[in-house]
């Protein structure tokens, strides 16, 4: 039993419910001061929910959250963020078009005084931190506080050096050489994702909760995040850590907490559990590692991709894909690794028609020179791209789950000219029971569906085209573990009967597991190739490194 | 079998039907001349008449919706088509259109033909501009919007001024044709049906219907999908831009007259507020034909109803009207979305200022509408009103 003193955060008996969905059931949760407390679960377990109730996103419906052992109620972010609580969202909530700055200090600009009155700051210290005291604004009468506001700056103007030079201190912080006036959006996600603790950190808050923030980070990246969080550890703050990647959670974690279909499983401490069995609280059963690509037959080559060359979007920056050939055989999966902006997805999408016809070079399909210059052209003969970003670039939010399936296929589903709704259905049924989508109907709702079930359905929909080779950008981001083992197995089936598939992930592991053969890329240039037996996470990370070894700093 | 029909609307279709049968039958009730009893076949042919001219370029408008765009230029459109249609009547039969004779139906066939031409091309040049040169479409229609009026002017007079004696900017038209679609209300209402029924079978049975609610929901995604999204929005467009110009026909027979200047001025909102009122979003990807029928209807009953009550011209409260019921329906229509308890109409500063905005608007309405005291007396209710629910939802949130 811990003194209530050490108790940072603590949720009690936390309920809330969405339409139709019991997202999270009495869930309890106590963190203590200054530990890194990890969150684990599978997608739809309600980890997101939850850190959303605790940085005042949503209310819960049951249930009492305590900070620093006072009962508090939010009614919005700013409430948590002056409790000390900051989160760092899981999808980056940046205004791309504003300066790194300004994002940094967003709603909390420093403005000069008017009549010379000085510089009213925030926080200084938010470098250093004051954790011991997270909750130190003074409690003035309204109409004090309000003078105060309209003498000190309320009407002042911003402060725009000011602003940079806190933004720059809070980023050096970071050791990260970010120029504070840069445009947000031009920044790598691994930057921007800096960017994001910068402000979480000039918020000076106790409290930080991680929200999955390796997803979209490279391995040099995720590197520099930890040195980052062991800092944050030493000046005594407390961070909630929600990931699900075991082997990085074993490393960070003090204690771990699994949730399961919105329902708390168990708070342990770190050394008294092992890497399966938190898994197998998160599943509900055990997880065997796989490896897939044994005992592959590949055959003819179906995709021949010669020196292909894409040049750079706007003038004056270096090209996007420089001289890269590779052959894909039926029955074989081919990986793509690289760092974040090093050419994968540009890869694919020339490939597929995306990018338009400025590229040069020979892309052959079964012998045949090919030049698509729309994504029909590929899908007609026989590709198909499973794309990066599953909600931006995939999803139809406003179709259903059927909908969604037979879009590139709806000719399908006709009598006559006209859509048939029991020809729709009798047409998706095939890949939701092929690719394995868990819906309680083909007309429910997409967006009511898990991560790793939407992705399904993306397959599906591709499936459905009967494609001869698959394109497969990053398919498992942002999916759970237990759904990412099924994918794994959907994919190598797929391989199995006959598919070319090109696989890009932003895991080693991933590719390790699945593919025959590995090519690597480096600033839109080839710089290795691996058969599965001389592959090693090692050598992949030094080719994916080779020619930018002096922009990343280790 | 009750539950087949059931499906057959939304839950908010339901609703919008419900407001439009509560409408007629207060109306019925308050209007002191009771046309509504006396003069009930009148009555319906004018609300026909002029929902069906509503509907049907409100269904173009409610397409466009859908696939994601906007068209601001929909009332333009309806003054170029009339135009055109006159115009080229005026120039195959210039003696017949000034005195008043019958020019013959393939002369009237072919000028039709040009306006619903006319039509397709302003569709094409709309998609034009938005898929080649890349204007946002609010800009690319904003800018038809004005101009096309414009142009439809330019034409008129140039015409007048080269086949009449004088340059004029109205063209009567007399044609018996023109007259009998104004004197036969059956003829726009079956034209408006037959469109609405066509749109709703393109829209929920079609592969191009599927194609138009994909492009909405996530252009990106259409295109990665294999979907020519340039071609589902000239469609789009197109299908807009014409709806205008059959509607611009029905309003040269309506009025016997194109006159560019004023014909059509200010529709193209009535037409999207039909649409988003029948539950469009203007976000894209969703909306229904039925909504967007009844939407129109719900549009033209309640104009309709303050005509009948007020006796004063509809056409000045118009505008106020479709304003009030626009922001009614859409709130009514997030409230059920999703109710939040802890949602309040007046909190903080921004409620203390809309207190004495929404208690003068209501002031200076009864004052105008019924004399100054009753205008005076209904402001200061309404303030008072307001004050108590600003108190009391300070209060209960206090509770909390």
């Amino acid at each position: 039993m811990t003194a209530s003193s050490d108790i940072a955060v603590a949720m009690r008996g936390i309920t809330k419910r969405f339409p139709g969905v019991l997202a999270l059931d009495k869930v309890t949760l106590e963190v203590r001061r200054g530990e890194l407390h990890a969150i684990c679960g599978e997608n739809g377990a309600g980890k997101s929910t939850l850190m959303k109730i605790l940085s005042g996103v949503y209310t819960p419906d049951e249930g009492q959250l305590e900070v620093a052992g006072h009962t508090v109620r939010f009614s919005g972010t700013r409430d948590a963020e002056r409790a000390g609580i900051a989160i760092i969202h899981q999808e980056l909530a940046l205004v791309e078009d504003l300066s790194v700055a300004a994002n940094i200090m967003l709603g909390r600009e420093p403005r000069t005084a008017i009549a010379g009155c000085g510089t009213s700051l925030p926080p200084q210290d938010a470098a250093t931190g004051n954790p011991e005291n997270p909750r130190s604004f003074r409690v003035l009468p309204k109409w004090k506080k309000a003078m105060d506001g309209f003498f000190h700056g309320q009407l002042g103007l911003l402060d725009l050096a000011g602003c940079e030079r806190l933004a720059a201190d809070l980023l050096a912080g970071l050791e990260s050489s970010i120029d504070p006036r840069t445009r947000t959006g031009s920044l790598r996600v691994g930057d921007q994702q800096l960017v994001e603790i910068a402000k979480a950190l000039s918020l000076d808050a106790s409290v930080i909760v991680m929200d999955e923030p390796t997803s979209a980070l490279t391995e040099a990246e995720s590197a520099r995040l930890e040195r980052t969080i062991s800092r944050l550890r030493e000046q005594g703050r407390t961070i909630l850590y929600i990931s699900h990647k075991m082997e990085e959670v074993f490393r960070l974690a003090d204690r771990i907490t699994v949730l399961r279909d919105g329902r708390h499983v168990c708070s342990v401490d770190r050394c008294d559990t092992t890497p399966a069995e938190v898994t197998g609280w998160m599943v509900g059963r055990e997880i065997a590692g796989h490896q897939f690509h044994e005992h592959r037959s590949p055959g003819p080559c179906l995709l021949e991709v010669e020196r292909l060359c894409l040049p750079a979007a706007e003038l004056g920056r270096a090209d996007r894909l420089t001289e890269i050939s590779f052959r894909v055989h039926a029955g074989e999966i081919l990986g793509i690794a690289g760092l974040m902006g090093a050419g994968r997805t540009e890869v694919l999408e020339t490939i597929f028609g995306v990018a338009g016809d400025d590229w040069t070079g020979q892309i052959r399909l079964e012998d045949r020179p090919v030049r698509f210059r729309h994504p029909r052209e590929a899908c007609q003969a026989g590709l198909a791209l499973v794309t990066e970003d599953r909600k931006r670039l995939g999803l139809f939010a406003n179709l259903d789950v059927a909908g969604n399936i037979s879009l590139c296929s709806l000719a399908k589903a006709t009598v006559g000219r006209l859509l048939s709704r029991r020809q729709e259905e009798q047409l998706v049924a095939g890949p939701i029971s092929q690719t394995g989508v868990k819906t309680p109907s083909p007309h429910a709702a997409i967006t009511g569906l898990s991560g790793g079930n939407q992705q399904k359905c993306i397959i599906g929909r591709w499936l459905l085209t009967q494609p001869r080779v698959l394109l497969l950008d990053d398919p498992t981001r942002g999916i759970d573990v237990g759904a990412k083992a099924e994918l794994y197995a959907l994919i190598d089936r797929l391989c199995r009967e006959g598919l070319a598939v090109i696989l890009t992930s932003s895991e080693l592991p991933e590719l390790l597991t699945l593919a025959d053969r590995v090519i690597v890329l480096a600033e839109g240039r080839l710089t290795a190739e691996f058969s599965r037996a001389e592959a090693t996470e090692q050598k992949i990370m030094a080719a994916a490194t080779a020619s930018r070894l002096a922009g990343v700093r280790t | 079998m009750i539950s087949r029909t059931l499906r057959w609307l939304r839950q908010s279709e339901w609703s919008l039907l419900l407001a439009i049968f509560a409408a007629v039958v207060i109306t019925a009730v308050i209007d002191s001349n009771h046309s509504y009893y006396e003069r009930p076949l009148e009555s319906l042919r004018d609300i026909a008449r002029n929902t069906a001219l509503l509907g049907i370029f409100a269904l173009g408008a409610a397409v466009v919706i859908i696939a994601g765009g906007i068209d601001l230029s929909s009332g333009s459109m309806i003054a170029l088509s009339g135009t055109v249609c006159a115009t080229t009547m005026l120039a195959l039969a210039p003696t017949e259109m000034m005195s008043f004779k019958p020019v013959g139906p393939l002369v009237v066939t072919i000028a039709c033909s040009a306006s619903l031409l006319t039509g397709f091309l302003v569709g094409t040049l709309h998609t034009w501009l938005i898929t080649v040169v890349r204007l946002p479409p609010f800009i690319a229609t904003l800018a038809t919007l004005v101009g096309l009026r414009s142009f439809a002017r330019a034409v008129c007079e140039s015409g007048t001024a080269a086949m009449t004696p004088t340059k004029s900017a109205l063209i009567n038209v007399a044609d018996p044709l023109f007259k009998a679609v104004r004197d036969n209300v059956s003829i726009p209402v079956t034209v408006f049906l037959l469109l609405a029924a066509a749109t709703w079978l393109l829209l929920s049975r079609t592969v191009l219907g599927r194609h138009l609610q994909a492009l909405g929901g996530n252009e990106q995604a259409a295109r990665l999908a294999g979907i020519r999204t340039d071609n589902v929005k000239w469609f789009a467009y197109c299908f807009g831009a014409m709806t205008a110009a059959l509607a611009g026909l029905f309003y040269v027979a309506n009025e016997s007259v194109a006159a560019p200047v004023n014909q059509g001025r200010g529709h193209e909102l009535n037409a999207i507020a039909a649409a988003v009122v029948g539950g469009c979003s203007l976000s894209g990807g969703v909306g229904t034909v039925p909504g967007t029928v009844l939407g129109a209807v719900f549009l033209r009953v309640v104009i309709d109803a303050v005509s009948k009550i007020i006796k004063t011209g509809a056409d000045v409260y118009e505008g106020l009207i479709v304003g009030i019921v626009v922001v009614l329906a859409v709130t009514f229509a997030q409230a059920g979305g999703g109710p939040r308890h802890d949602r309040r109409l007046l909190p903080g500063a921004l409620g203390l200022c809309t207190i004495p905005i929404l208690a003068l608007l209501a002031g200076s309405l009864t004052a105008m509408t019924s004399g100054g005291w009753a205008g005076v007396g209904t402001g200061m209710t309404a303030g008072l009103l307001l004050i108590c629910l600003r108190i009391w939802e300070h209060r209960s949130r206090r509770a909390e």
